[in-house]
């Protein structure tokens, strides 16, 4: 089964006076890795938010293969398949890895609080076959000895990996990665890069990726889509992007600054 | 039409009261993001002091004497309690508060007993007759004390050093601190102004014009319409918390008359429910956006 | 180095840990047998008790079955909320009215069966805290706290304006007394003994407040542990991750917010049984007013902010304190005075849970919950996870 493809067409977004994205347009091929990149404040994050619900766009239109993904609720999206991970991964401290990564399967599940409450056989059944799944989610990215263990007790790595296995256990069939390297090292970073390949090449989904730091970038995506200033100013293969005249500005412009 | 006048002046100059209850109560939240439910037990200390000195010092004397234990209550509250709690968010400060607002409340009301003392010696129950309207002196008092304390709090919050800073602070409180910014003081100075302000409110409120009721419980539970008065203009608004006590005070005194007076008290809070469903950050109060 | 270092704790912690169990299985054991060894010790408590120690028993588990539903909001859903004492009128009244006999010149009953009725007064609170969902959906934490406390503002007014339905503030109106299927759990009906001890009306509310407090406890749990209780922790702590993982935040929050009040309806109903009277307040100050609010509260964050098991300890001492205090007092001479500045077992249990409250939020923001996990850790685990 392909994935659909994702086209952000002609996207703007103001915040008051300020344009955090202004006509924006790219396209993410079925099961390509697609990669979001710029420098700091150009409207990498902004234009994730939008295309996950969480902000409504001026103008412009996001579409999942034939379905309109602008204007749709934020929690309808999980249940048309695309899932997020977070820059700051954004989990319940307190609560354990596997409760965790359970919230993902929240749109794929139903009951309410009577239901659940008085553990009705179905809601026990469905409950434990979604665990199942969690804990194979959990092991394919290396937390199978962490699953129970309180995710404010994991190391940094860690951490992020269970909001990637949140992401995952959606079922995506498009996987948003805001900053997965953030904070993380060299080493944990190459290893990052092992596991998003890996998660193309084992389900074969469709992978936007939003990247600050361009290293991981370019080793990994198939496809390139430079934002400055909330503007498109590239967008082409890794290669092609790298040669651009207006990256390198942008790039070195505002590392001098 | 003369009923509506003077329900008009009644009702702001019982808002002028709860403006400066909601004042205080806005400038902690500015400076700290804690919610004091324990404002009502500041009021209720001020006015027991005065009760306790009245003797000794006289009114006036005793009345100082109120105002300015209220204030160092509110300092104390701040110094010993939450200051020490570096780990706590504001919402669980917010809950401590709560504990502080029980334990003070309780023993100030035992000791009270049945003893319900009046607190305004100066104006209170010498209502005059002026172009055929009724005026409570409390009131007219409470308005012009008001409008003094809020245009000297405005003053000072635009160019004191204390008013800088802590603007600066509610807007970044990182960046206020990487300033050279105390944090400790303007938080201190924040709460003993909400305190000094709460110790003048109890003066006038604990009257036979504004609540017909001594210092007691009810005094605390009138306190309270503190909290729509913030909540209407936003808890981050220093003229919200002015424009709210009006608001409020309007409110009382207009449903009073017209409804019932069992009704003004719902009204207010009703009052508030409908500017919260339209404006969840109330009249002018900042909106947060979820950043992500 | 430091890069190194990171990643092989990284590692290490994922190689030491130990392999994931379907189940811990002897810590859950003996969990389990502590609840069944407890559960067995209410149940034979009627046999070694007398009516009073019973009837204050019974308050207790009023408490318990309030703080529970309190907690859930709170706690899970990070929502404050200050209207449980709103919804305890409401669901006494609602069962008052439901059970109360049909033609009565001065007050309204429906003449329903008290059992029915008792289900209605939880669904009414349920139905009225679903009504406060534009407010209870849309705010955020302390916002929604103080913007529940008008609904107990509307509660004594309604309290005093509803009389037909109250019985007013001067004298109130009389609850149909209880029953279940024909069964009444009065002095009347098959009257039989239980190891030589007569089971009446105080043994049978005692059984009945119990029924109550296990089904309102197991639920909480149940749902706690599973799909509801994960999106109400979500929506605490990060509500646009619970949002993009396909939680409706509005739908979660205005969700625990009627689930808590369904709670404090049952607490309500139980209250009005126990009082044996619907008394509406005349003041904020009262047996549905902002004070019972607040003893909710304390007992929720005494217990731990969220934990179940927490709220009930939480209710047994807020609730239990006072009642204790009262019991005692009359064989050890305290509280004697009576008047000005008198010193009375709700003044002290006041102080106690007030000091409690500050204590908790200073030096164990987890409360008594807390405590008992580092315990029951250290007993069960090498190395208690650290706290974030």
């Amino acid at each position: 089964m392909t994935p659909p493809e994702l086209r952000v067409d002609r996207l703007s977004l103001r915040f008051g006076g300020i344009r955090a994205l202004d006509d924006v347009s790219f396209t993410v091929a079925p099961g390509s890795l697609h990669a979001l990149i710029g420098p700091n404040g150009a409207g990498k994050s902004s234009c994730f938010n939008v295309i996950s619900g969480l902000y409504q766009a001026n103008d412009g239109r996001v579409l999942l293969g034939e379905q309109d993904l602008t204007g749709i609720a934020p929690h309808k999206l999980a249940r048309l398949g695309v899932g997020r991970s977070f820059q700051n991964a954004a989990l319940s401290p307190g609560s354990t890895v596997l409760d965790n990564v359970m919230l993902g399967r929240h749109a794929l599940t139903r009951g309410g609080f009577l239901e659940v409450g008085l553990r009705l056989p179905w809601t026990v059944r469905a409950e434990r076959r979604h665990a199942e799944r969690v804990r194979e989610i959990c092991a394919f990215l290396g937390l199978g000895p962490v699953v129970d263990a309180p995710v404010g007790a994991l190391p940094y790595g860690a951490v992020k990996r269970v909001d990637l296995a949140r992401a995952l256990a959606v079922e995506p069939v498009l996987l948003l990665l805001d900053e997965p390297a953030a904070g993380m090292n060299a080493s944990e970073t190459a290893e990052l890069a092992g596991t998003i390949s890996e998660i193309r090449a084992e389900l074969g989904i469709s992978i936007l990726l939003v990247e600050h730091d361009m290293g991981l970038v370019m080793g990994i995506a198939d496809r390139v889509t430079v934002l400055d200033f909330g503007r498109r100013i590239a967008d082409g293969t890794p290669a092609e992007v790298q040669s651009d005249p207006d990256v390198i500005k942008a790039y070195l412009g505002t590392e001098a600054a | 039409m003369n009923t509506f006048l003077q329900l008009a002046v009644n009702g702001l100059g019982k808002g002028a009261v709860f403006a400066l209850l909601a004042l205080g109560f806005v400038i902690i939240f500015k400076a700290t993001e804690v919610v004091n439910f324990a404002h009502g037990s500041l009021v209720l200390f001020g006015g027991y002091l005065v009760v306790v000195t009245r003797d000794a010092l006289g009114w006036a004397g005793a009345s100082l004497v109120g105002i300015v234990s209220a204030g160092l209550l509110g300092l104390l509250v701040e110094r010993l309690l939450l200051s020490r709690s570096r780990h706590a968010d504001a919402n669980s400060l917010a809950l401590l508060t709560i504990g502080v607002d029980v334990m003070i409340t309780e023993e100030i009301v035992r000791r009270l007993g049945v003893t319900l003392p009046f607190l305004g010696d100066a104006w209170d129950a010498k209502p005059f007759q002026l172009g055929g309207i009724t005026l409570f002196r409390t009131h007219l008092v409470a308005l012009g004390v008001a409008a003094v304390l809020i245009t000297a709090f405005w003053l000072a919050f635009k160019y004191s050093n204390w008013g800088v800073a802590m603007r600066a602070q509610a807007e970044n409180r990182e960046a206020a601190a990487l300033m050279g910014i105390r944090s400790s003081r303007v938080t201190a100075t924040a709460w003993l102004v909400a305190g000094l302000l709460a110790g003048v409110a109890v003066l006038f409120i604990a009257t036979q014009d504004f609540s017909g009721a001594g210092l007691s419980r009810g005094t605390h539970s009138i306190a309270l319409a503190a909290f729509p008065a913030a909540i209407l203009g936003g808890l981050d608004s220093t003229a919200g918390a002015v424009v709210g006590g009006l608001v409020v005070g309007l409110v009382e005194a207009l449903s009073a008359q017209y409804v019932s007076f069992d009704f003004s008290k719902s009204a207010v809070f009703l009052v508030m429910l409908v500017v919260l469903v339209v404006r969840p950050s109330g009249l002018f109060g900042t909106r947060e956006r979820t950043r992500v | 180095m430091s890069d190194s270092a990171v990643s092989e704790v990284d590692t290490k912690a994922a190689a030491d840990a130990p392999a994931p169990r379907p189940r811990r299985s002897p810590a859950k054991l003996v969990r389990t047998a502590a609840w069944l060894v407890l559960l067995v010790v209410l149940l034979a408590l009627p046999l070694y008790l007398d009516a009073a120690w019973l009837k204050s028993g019974q308050y207790m588990m009023i408490g318990a079955v309030g703080a529970i539903g309190l907690t859930l909001v709170v706690g899970q859903a990070g929502q404050l909320s200050l209207a449980h004492a709103f919804f305890l009128l409401a669901g006494g009244t609602a069962y008052t009215v439901l059970s109360g006999p049909t033609g009565d010149d001065r007050v309204v009953g429906f003449g329903l069966d008290p059992g029915l009725s008792l289900l209605g007064a939880v669904v009414v609170a349920a139905l009225l805290g679903l009504a406060f969902a534009p407010v209870a959906g849309r705010l955020r934490g302390i916002y929604l706290g103080v913007a529940s406390l008008a609904l107990v503002f509307l509660g004594l007014y309604f309290g005093q304006s509803a009389e037909e339905l109250t019985g007013g503030t001067s004298t109130g109106r009389t609850p149909a007394s209880f029953s279940l299927f024909g069964f009444p759990f009065t002095n009347d009906g098959p009257q039989f003994e239980l190891l030589g001890v007569p089971i009446q009306q105080a043994e049978r509310m005692w059984y009945l407040f119990l029924l109550l407090t296990v089904i309102a406890f197991v639920m909480a749990r149940g749902a706690v542990r599973g799909r509801v209780g994960r999106s109400w922790r979500a929506v605490r702590d990060h509500e646009a991750a619970a949002a993009v993982m396909g939680v409706s935040v509005i739908r979660a929050k205005a969700g625990a917010f009627a689930v808590s009040s369904a709670y404090g309806g049952l607490a309500g109903a139980m209250t009005v049984l126990w009082f044996d009277i619907l008394k509406p307040d005349e003041s904020e100050f009262g047996t549905y007013g902002i004070n019972v609010s607040i003893a909710f509260l304390a007992m929720v964050i005494i217990g731990g902010l969220g934990s179940v098991p927490g709220a009930l300890v939480g209710a047994l001492i807020v609730n239990g304190l006072p009642q204790v205090l009262a019991l005692y007092s009359a064989d050890l001479g305290w509280f004697s005075g009576t008047g000005d500045g008198a010193l009375t077992p709700v003044l002290v249990s006041s102080f106690v849970y007030g000091a409690a409250i500050i204590l908790v939020v200073l030096f164990e923001p987890g409360g008594l919950a807390a405590i008992g996990r580092r315990i029951t850790q250290r007993r069960f685990r090498r190395q208690p996870p650290e706290e974030p």
